[in-house]
């Protein structure tokens, strides 16, 4: 009963967290332009966004700028793993493994 | 050796070299600009004045302040609630579930809080896709307003913020060892006692670090207010993003700004001084 409970709570939670993911997923299939009815099953707007050049710019940008903003790895990762690699002694399991992994 | 400690010292002062460039000198900026003063060509003009403090002062922004503030302290109080429990059974959970549940409170984040938030409205509004389930299901005979009401603010907010709750709840409570509840019990506490002697006290930091989380982005998310409070609740985010767009008023906005920064400064450093103070009793 206890675990029951426990999980009804969790998924209630998790429920909470994704409806508002799901209703979005859903209504970009929705054939009015507002979110406010449903107007029945359309994919205009995939095929839309596919024929927007410039919105697919942007989201190319978008990535552009994702890509080098994580740390670019050759620059960054002897800066972050130097303290690790430096002070293991070999055999031992390096924490650059985990910070890898 | 030698090698190491400049390898060392380049890549730790280059993060401090960009963290001078792009947050200690901004709000310099910010704080420079809160003591200028504004004429009708130029946002920014030379004489020093307190006018953007002295502005601040007034029954408005109080009230501002105020309701930010205290919608501010409901959203954290509703995370921590629904987040307690929450965190509790993650942390509890079979281990090889734990790193699936926990992946599963971070995969919302791939989408775009504020594309979430308009998603919130198509549930939210008077003819939205909660109103009708109630209806459906007969609970509710006219349909609830709760789209641009506080609670919807209230909702949004802890819909955005609620995994900055549950993560550092997660680490506290999963450090904590089940064997200290079982002893508690063992001895005769009750699950209330225990509740409150044993659990709540050592998962302290848990709560303190994830109510910090919470509570200071609520206060200076604009974004959320704007879209599912409507007009009627402006906050304090708000009020600042305005001043800088819509006003124009720079010196008022930066003064707002800097009161703001001040605040989150006063509980950061209780946050500080609260965990060296228990970390100290501890030891003894």
């Amino acid at each position: 009963m206890n675990t029951f409970i426990k999980t009804v709570y969790a998924a209630l939670v998790y429920a909470f967290l994704y409806f508002p993911l799901v209703v979005m997923g859903v209504y970009s299939f929705n054939a009015s332009k507002y979110s406010i009815a449903w107007k029945g099953f359309s994919t205009t707007w995939y095929l839309k966004l596919l024929g927007n050049t410039q919105l697919l710019d942007a989201a190319l940008h978008s990535l552009t700028i994702a890509f080098f903003s994580e740390p670019w790895p050759p620059l960054s990762e002897p800066l972050q793993l130097w303290p690790c690699t430096a002070t293991v002694s070999p055999g031992e399991k390096s924490c650059t493994d985990s910070c890898m992994s | 050796m030698a090698n190491k400690k400049i390898f060392r010292s380049f890549s730790i002062g280059l993060v401090v070299c960009w963290m001078i460039a792009f947050a200690v000198i901004p709000n310099i900026l910010v704080l420079t600009a809160s003591f200028l003063s504004r004429t009708d060509s130029q946002f920014l003009t030379m004489p020093l004045t307190f006018d953007g403090y002295d502005q601040l002062f007034t029954p408005l922004i109080a009230g501002i302040v105020m309701r930010s503030l205290g919608l501010a302290c409901m959203v954290t109080v509703t995370c921590l609630l629904l987040g307690y429990p929450f965190a509790w059974i993650l942390a509890r959970a079979p281990k090889k579930h734990r790193h699936l549940l926990i992946v599963m409170l971070i995969i919302p984040f791939w989408t775009n809080s504020l594309i979430r938030t308009y998603a919130l409205i198509a549930i939210l509004n008077t003819s939205g896709l909660l109103n009708k389930a109630l209806m459906t299901m007969g609970l509710i005979e006219t349909p609830l307003r709760i789209l641009y009401t506080k609670s919807a603010v209230l909702i949004g907010l802890t819909y955005t913020l609620l995994p900055f709750m549950v993560l550092p709840l997660y680490a506290a409570i999963e450090k904590l060892d089940p064997r200290l509840r079982e002893a508690a019990r063992d001895l005769g506490a009750s699950r209330l006692a225990s509740l409150l002697k044993i659990e709540l006290p050592l998962t302290q930091s848990g709560i303190i670090a994830g109510s910090m989380l919470v509570f200071l982005p609520a206060l200076g998310m604009f974004y959320v207010p704007d879209i599912l409070g409507g007009a009627k609740s402006v906050l304090i985010g708000n009020f600042i993003r305005d001043q800088f767009m819509i006003a124009r008023n720079w010196p008022f906005g930066s003064a707002a700004s800097i009161f703001l920064t001040l605040i989150m400064i006063v509980m950061l450093s209780l946050y500080a001084w609260r965990t060296t103070r228990t970390r100290q009793g501890g030891r003894l």
